[in-house]
C-alpha cells in the first residue's frame, strides 16, 4: 500500500517513552521485517453562541479531539499504541475524557496454540451479554481492558479465552478487577473425522466473568466478588443460522439498580435465513437487571463490562436516527426484531431494468412485568419479575419499509417509510413527556451526471403531534471524484407548538480527499439530539460553529 | 500442552470460585447490648415447642370476630393441656381503615408498617388472601399450597406444630421504665439440637384487650358472645400487634446463628428500646394515634426464632414487661 505518511516519524513516535537501547545488526534486520500501520484523526470545533436554540460557546471557545493509532507487526509479534488528546473534549463527548496521553498500548505474541497480550486489549465473549470490551471513538466509548489476555487453542476446534485486568475509565482505570474465561467448541472441527462432511455445523460456548471490587459500605454488606456466567449454542445448516445465548449474574447491587440484590439474567436468540434474493432474520431478547460494571457507582456508559445487543434497526437518516432512537434498557427489557429482504431480479415483476430490493423491518421493546417488594430493610431483592415475559409498558415500536432501486445507469433511489413509537419518558428519561408517535418518510435520490460527478439528495419528513412536533429535512451532497465533496443540510422544526422554536438548523460541509487523507470543514447549527451506537446512546447538546476534521490512514 | 491445560483448568477454577452470594445485605442496625447470663434460668424452660398463630384481622371485617373466638378458645384449650399457643392479631387488609371525625366510631388505626410487610411482602407473591386468615408457625398445612390458612384448619395446623420436637429453648426478660421511657429486651436462645441454617430472632410488641369498635358477623360467622350482625362499641381486641421491637418493617430481625450450631449452644441477644423513639420512627407506624397509654399488664413482648430459609417459626415465647 502506498503510504502518505512518513514512516520514520511514526516509528519514532512508537518508540516514544521507551528507554534507548543498543540494537545489534541482527536485531535491526529483524526489525526491518516488520510493518507499521496506523491512522490519525483530528476533530475540532469553534463554538458560537446562539441562544435561539440553546447553543452556547464554552469558556475555552474551541474544543479538540484527536488520536493516532500506530501498529507494529513482525511475524507473530504485534505492538501498538494510541495517543489521544481531548483539549478539551468536544461538547457532547464524555467530559471525563480530558487531557492527553497514551492510555492504550499493548504487546501481543501469537502462534497456532497460544495468543498472549499484555497491556490494553479488546475482547468479547459470545454476544457480549457478560463481557465485551470495545472502542467507538465517535461515540466516546472505550472500556478497553488493561491487563493480560491469554487465548489458547489446546485442540483443534477448542478455543479458550482468558482475560484479567481493569476496565479503562477515561485516562485511568475502573476500580474493579475483571477476570473472565470463555470456552468455545466447534463440534465439527473437534470430530472432523466423522463430522467433516456434516451439513450441520454446531458451535458450543460458555463463559464466566467475575469482578472484584472493594465492598466497603457504611450500611450494606456488598459482595466483593460478583460472578456472571453464560452458555450459548450456534447451529448453522445451509442458509439457516440459529444462535441462542443465556446469561446469569448473581447479586450485583449498584447505582444502576438502586442497590438491590436480585440476580440478573438475559436470554438472546437470533435466527437468520438467507438465500439468493431472499433474506429473513428474527431475534428476541429478555433482559433483567443485567447492567454489569466494574465500578458499582458509575453511570452512563462508564466502566461497563458487558453489552446488551440492540434489537432495532440502526437508522441512518438523521431524523429517525437522532431524535427518537432506542437505547437498550439493561435493567429490564423484552425486545424483538424481524426483518425480511426480498430482491427482485432485473426483468422480473417489479424488477425493472436493474432489479429492486424490498426490506421490511419490525422491532418492538417492552418493559418487564415486575412487582415491587419494598424489602429494602430485608433481602433487598427489590422486585419480583415474571421471567421471559413482557410487561404492559411499551418502550419502543418501529415498523419500517424500504424500496431500493436503480432505475437507469444514472439514477437510483431509496424510498423509506418509518412508523416509530418511542416512550421517551422511559428511554430518554424525559419525565412527563410520555410516548411519541411518529410517521417518517424519506426519499433518497442519487443522480450520476458523469463518471466523476454525482448528486445525492435526501428528502425527509417526520410527522408527529408529540414532543417537539413535526420536522422536515433536506440533504444535498455533491461529489466530484475522487477529491471533492460538498454537502448542505437543513432541518426545520416547522411543527413545534412554540412558534419561537420553529427553527431551521442549516449546516454546510466541504471535504477534500487525497488517497487515505481527508480534510473537511463544516459550519452551521447542530440541534440537540441523541447519538446511538449499538443500542447505547448519549445526549449531544445543541451547538453552532466551525468544524474541522483531518484524518489519515497508512 | 499439559502446562496449557493446567493453566486453563486453573483459570476456570479460580474464576468460578470468585463469586460472593449475600443473603442478608443490611448491616445490623439494632444496637445490641450485653447482659449477663445470670438473669436467665439455669434449666431448659421450654420442654415442648410452643406455637405462634399470626392472625390477620380487621375492625370492619364482620367474620373476624368469629376467627378471634376460635383462637381464644384454642388458646384456652391448649393451656389446659399444658401447651402454649401464642396469638398475634395483625390488623391488615381492606377492612381496617378507621373513620375520621366527626364520626365517633372506628377511630383507632391498628395497622402498622410491619403488619403490612408481613401481609404483602414477606411471602410474596403469596399475598394475604383476605381476613380472617392466619399463619401457623408460617408453615404449610397439608392440603394448602401456601402458609395462609383459614379458621377451620387452625387447630389441625397447630396440632401438627405442637407435635414437632422443640429445637431451641427461648427465655426472655423484658423490662420497661415508664418514666424514663427506657426498655430492654433480652432473649436467650439455647439450642437443644445440632442444627445448620440461618436463624433470626424477632420481637413483637402486643397490646391486649383494647376496648373499641368492631363489626360482628351474623350467626355462624361472627362471635356469639357479642351481639351478632352489629357494630359493637365495647369489643375487646385481643393481643393486637403494635409493631416490631427488634427491627424496622421488612427487616430480617437479629441474626442469632448462621451456619452450624451445636446442641447446648446458648446465645443471648439484648437491645434497648424507647416507645417515643419507636413512635417517632417515620418508617414504623408502631404506635399510631390515638394510642392508649402504656398500661401495665396490657402490653407484652413476643419473641420468636425462625429459620430464614423457610420462614418457619421454631420457638416462640411471650412475656409481660417488668415495670421499674
Amino acid at each position: 500500500m502506498e503510504s502518505y505518511c512518513n514512516k520514520k516519524v511514526l516509528l519514532a513516535v512508537l518508540c516514544f517513552g521507551i528507554a534507548q537501547v543498543s540494537i545489534s545488526q541482527e536485531g535491526k534486520n529483524v526489525l526491518e521485517q516488520g510493518q507499521i500501520h496506523g491512522n490519525f484523526q483530528i476533530d475540532s470545533q469553534y463554538y458560537i453562541t446562539d441562544s435561539s436554540f440553546s447553543a452556547f460557546q464554552p469558556e475555552d471557545k474551541m474544543r479538540f479531539n484527536g488520536y493516532g493509532n500506530i501498529l507494529y507487526t513482525n511475524g507473530g509479534f504485534t505492538a501498538g499504541a494510541r495517543y489521544e488528546a481531548y483539549l478539551n473534549a468536544l461538547l457532547g463527548y464524555p467530559q471525563g475524557f480530558n487531557g492527553s496521553g497514551i492510555k492504550y498500548r499493548f504487546a501481543q505474541y501469537r502462534n497456532e496454540i497460544l495468543d498472549i497480550t499484555v497491556g490494553s486489549f479488546y475482547e468479547q465473549f459470545g454476544s457480549g451479554l457478560i463481557f465485551r470490551s470495545y472502542y467507538e471513538p465517535l461515540f466516546g466509548y472505550d472500556n478497553a481492558m488493561d491487563g493480560f489476555r491469554v487465548n489458547i487453542n489446546p485442540y483443534k476446534g477448542v478455543h479458550v479465552k482468558t482475560v484479567y485486568g481493569h476496565n479503562r475509565l477515561f485516562f485511568g482505570n475502573s476500580q474493579g478487577i475483571v477476570r473472565g474465561v470463555d470456552g468455545e467448541i466447534n463440534v465439527n472441527e473437534l470430530f472432523d473425522s466423522t463430522r467433516a462432511d456434516a451439513k450441520t455445523n454446531v458451535i458450543l460456548g460458555g463463559s464466566f466473568v467475575s469482578k472484584y471490587e472493594d465492598p466497603t459500605h457504611p450500611t450494606l454488606i456488598l459482595p466483593a466478588n460478583v460472578g456472571a456466567w453464560s452458555g450459548r449454542i450456534n447451529i448453522i445448516k445451509g442458509p439457516s443460522n440459529l444462535l441462542v445465548e443465556y446469561a446469569y449474574k448473581i447479586n450485583d447491587p449498584s447505582s444502576d439498580n438502586r442497590f438491590v440484590y436480585k440476580d440478573g439474567e438475559a436470554l438472546f436468540a437470533a435466527y437468520s435465513f438467507a438465500q439468493k434474493g431472499f433474506g429473513f432474520t428474527t431475534a428476541a431478547k429478555y433482559i433483567d437487571n443485567m447492567n454489569f460494571r466494574s465500578e458499582r457507582n458509575q453511570t452512563l456508559t462508564n466502566s461497563l463490562i458487558n453489552f446488551m445487543p440492540a434489537l432495532t434497526r440502526p437508522h441512518t437518516y438523521n431524523l429517525a436516527a437522532t431524535l427518537y432512537p432506542y437505547a437498550s434498557q439493561p435493567n429490564g427489557e423484552f425486545a424483538s426484531q424481524t426483518e425480511v429482504i426480498l430482491k427482485r431480479k432485473a426483468g422480473k415483476f417489479l424488477g425493472g431494468k436493474y432489479g429492486v430490493t424490498f426490506t421490511a423491518n419490525y422491532s418492538l421493546a417492552f418493559g418487564t412485568d415486575t412487582t415491587q417488594l419494598n424489602d429494602d430493610t430485608a433481602r433487598r431483592l427489590g422486585y419480583s419479575v415474571k421471567r421471559f415475559m413482557p410487561g404492559d409498558q411499551m418502550y419502543f415500536n418501529d415498523f419500517n419499509f424500504e424500496i431500493k432501486q436503480k432505475v437507469t445507469d444514472k439514477f437510483k433511489y431509496i424510498l423509506t417509510y418509518i412508523y416509530l413509537v418511542n416512550n421517551i419518558e422511559v428511554v430518554q428519561g424525559k419525565t412527563g413527556k410520555g410516548t411519541v408517535y411518529t410517521h417518517i418518510g424519506v426519499a433518497e435520490l442519487n443522480y450520476k451526471f458523469s463518471r466523476k460527478h454525482n448528486l445525492r439528495m435526501e428528502l425527509q419528513h417526520m410527522y408527529t403531534k408529540h414532543d417537539q412536533g413535526s420536522w422536515a429535512t433536506v440533504v444535498a451532497e455533491y461529489s466530484i471524484s475522487p477529491h471533492w465533496y460538498f454537502s448542505a443540510l437543513d432541518q426545520y422544526n416547522y411543527g413545534n407548538k412554540h412558534e419561537e422554536d420553529r427553527l431551521h438548523y442549516p449546516y454546510v460541509n466541504v471535504a477534500y480527499t487525497l488517497g487515505p487523507n481527508r480534510i473537511s470543514v463544516g459550519y452551521g447549527n447542530q440541534r440537540a439530539g441523541l447519538f446511538c451506537v449499538g443500542g447505547i446512546c448519549r445526549a449531544v447538546p445543541a451547538s453552532k460553529g466551525l468544524s474541522i476534521s483531518v484524518s489519515c490512514t497508512f | 500442552m499439559k502446562i496449557l491445560s493446567f493453566f486453563a483448568f486453573f483459570i476456570v477454577l479460580a474464576t468460578f470460585t470468585s463469586c460472593d452470594r449475600v443473603e442478608f445485605p443490611n448491616k445490623e442496625t439494632t444496637s445490641l447490648v450485653d447482659v449477663s447470663d445470670t438473669i436467665f434460668p439455669d434449666t431448659n424452660t421450654n420442654t415442648i415447642r410452643h406455637v405462634m398463630i399470626e392472625e390477620f384481622t380487621g375492625q370492619k371485617c364482620p367474620p373476624c370476630p368469629g376467627g378471634a373466638r376460635v383462637l381464644r378458645d384454642l388458646a384456652t384449650t391448649y393451656e389446659t393441656a399444658g401447651k402454649h399457643l401464642v396469638v398475634v392479631s395483625i390488623h391488615e387488609g381492606s377492612q381496617c381503615s378507621p373513620n375520621v371525625a366527626p364520626d365517633t366510631s372506628f377511630l383507632y388505626e391498628y395497622r402498622v408498617a410491619s403488619g403490612n410487610y408481613l401481609a404483602n411482602v414477606m411471602l410474596s407473591p403469596l399475598l394475604l388472601p383476605g381476613t380472617p386468615a392466619a399463619l401457623v408457625n408460617r408453615t404449610i398445612y397439608p392440603g394448602y399450597t401456601d402458609p395462609w390458612t383459614y379458621k377451620d384448619d387452625w387447630e389441625g395446623a397447630a396440632d401438627l406444630e405442637f407435635a414437632k420436637p422443640n429445637v431451641v429453648n427461648l427465655d426472655m426478660v423484658a423490662t420497661y421504665d415508664s418514666i424514663a421511657d427506657e426498655g430492654t429486651i433480652a432473649v436467650r436462645s439455647w439450642f437443644v439440637e445440632n442444627m445448620t441454617g440461618d436463624y433470626y430472632l424477632m420481637v413483637y410488641l402486643l397490646q391486649d384487650s383494647i376496648k373499641s369498635w368492631q363489626k360482628n358477623g351474623p350467626a355462624g360467622v361472627g362471635d356469639d358472645s357479642y351481639p351478632l350482625g352489629q357494630d359493637i362499641d365495647n369489643y375487646y381486641h385481643r393481643h393486637v400487634f403494635r409493631g416490631c421491637l427488634s427491627n424496622v418493617p421488612g427487616g430480617s430481625g437479629i441474626l442469632v446463628s448462621s451456619g452450624s450450631v451445636s446442641s447446648g449452644t446458648k446465645i443471648i441477644k439484648a437491645f434497648n428500646f424507647s416507645i417515643a423513639e419507636l413512635k417517632d420512627a417515620s418508617h414504623e407506624n408502631i404506635l399510631s394515634e390515638p394510642f392508649p397509654p402504656f398500661i401495665a399488664g396490657k402490653f407484652s413482648a413476643v419473641a420468636f426464632v425462625y429459620d430464614f430459609a423457610t420462614n418457619e417459626v421454631l420457638q416462640v415465647v411471650e412475656g409481660h414487661f417488668h415495670y421499674e
